[in-house]
């Protein structure tokens, strides 16, 4: 219970980074422009486990997860908290699987944060309970990606490899290095 | 192998029918966006119906719940495909699960397609394929949904909050059994 608390206080701190990271700046963007950039995605990866006995494998899932990107009004940098949640309770077993993240975009062009080239790196949460046991594990993430506009929206593609840290309670959500895509679309407000 | 295809076929006519139905429109809605896309949070109270000796009460909560893309339309209805995907394979075997939905979307009489509230009705297919060791099996459940929703404008987009029912029919082939949600989903709709 004491990790699953520290765990939830550290995914709250990482989910109001960003925020609090905004509430530094002047102002919100100037008219016309965005302040956030929200999409989802289509994700295909390739999932080496280090659990002893697990094999390998390719894993395509949509939506993957979903990205709130904070649009800073200038600089090349911005902030992008990403989530996923799923939480069921069934005959008074109660499971969830909790992997908050916040990764930091470095735009590569002049572009900005509309369309080129960027660089992402990200670290995020993974918790879980599977009905009996609960655990925690760490997440870090890097990649290079491209925005191409497509009307009032984007497309967004990225690549990048993901490494989860070892939690013999999350059993195949933990404990793995997977490197991959993901496609999808982007949004701005 | 061949359900599965046929399954398939289905599904992907499913997803196609608003292209085919937009098609046949003049043009898009007045504002100038062609689509109403969107993820939400959602939670449910699901019963299990035939067949469930104990525990047939269950309650869920996730996000993404899938992803909504709307078509819009000038008149007072329009259709709205919702989907999600999850393909694993290794060692040797596979899990699919395809779960193609596609809701219509009646607009109320003071609403418009970016405000207001609307009633909705779907069909849905839940689609799962498993194979291991060499034999591979495939299940599909039917779903029928309908709800009452409404849409909040924030600044160029717009909260969308829906209170649902949805029936999942039993296939008895398979063994699984019918079921029964009643729920709510929370998110954000964005337009282009």
């Amino acid at each position: 219970m004491r990790k699953l608390f520290g765990g939830l206080v550290m995914a709250a701190l990482a989910l109001s980074l960003p925020a609090t990271v905004s509430a530094q700046r002047r102002a919100a963007a100037p008219a016309g422009g965005a302040k956030h950039e929200f999409g989802v995605d289509v994700g295909l990866t390739y999932v080496s486990s280090n659990i002893t006995g697990v094999s390998g494998g390719i894993v395509l899932v949509t939506p993957l997860d979903v990205r709130f990107g904070f649009v800073p009004r200038s600089g090349k940098m911005m902030w992008e908290p990403r989530l996923t949640l799923s939480f069921s309770t069934v005959g008074g077993s109660t499971a969830y699987l909790f992997t908050p993240q916040v990764n930091m975009l470095y735009a590569n062009s002049t572009g900005g944060h509309r369309r080129g080239m960027y660089f992402t790196g990200g670290a995020g949460l993974v918790l879980g309970d599977n009905g009996t046991t609960s655990g925690t594990a760490i997440k870090l993430e890097g990649g290079v990606g491209w925005r191409k506009p497509y009307e009032s929206a984007a497309w967004r593609y990225e690549v990048g490899f993901q490494w989860v840290s070892k939690s013999a309670q999350l059993g195949l959500a933990a404990d793995y290095i997977a490197i991959g895509g993901r496609i999808g679309l982007s949004l701005w407000h | 192998m061949r359900k599965l295809t046929s399954t398939l076929v289905a599904a992907v006519a499913l997803v196609a029918l608003p292209h085919i139905a937009l098609a046949q429109r003049p043009r898009a809605a007045a504002s100038g966006a062609k689509n109403e896309i969107g993820v939400d949070l959602g939670a449910a109270y699901s019963h299990t119906g035939s067949g469930c000796t104990a525990s047939c009460g269950a309650f869920g909560v996730g996000t993404p719940v899938d992803i909504r893309w709307g078509f819009m339309a000038n008149g007072p209805l329009s259709f709205e495909p919702r989907f999600t995907l999850a393909y694993l394979t290794g060692g040797g075997g596979h899990i699919l699960s395809f779960n193609p939905d596609l809701n219509v979307i009646y607009r109320m009489a003071k609403s418009t397609p970016r405000k207001g509230m609307y009633l909705t009705g779907g069909l849905g297919f839940a689609i799962a394929n498993a194979s291991a060791s060499g034999t591979s099996s495939t299940a599909t459940q039917l779903s029928l949904n309908g709800g009452v929703g409404k849409r909040i404008p924030m600044e160029s987009n717009a909260w969308r909050v829906e209170g649902f029912l949805r029936y999942n029919f039993e296939n008895k082939g398979k063994l699984i059994p019918s079921s029964f949600d009643i729920g709510a989903r929370l998110g954000m709709s964005f337009w282009r």
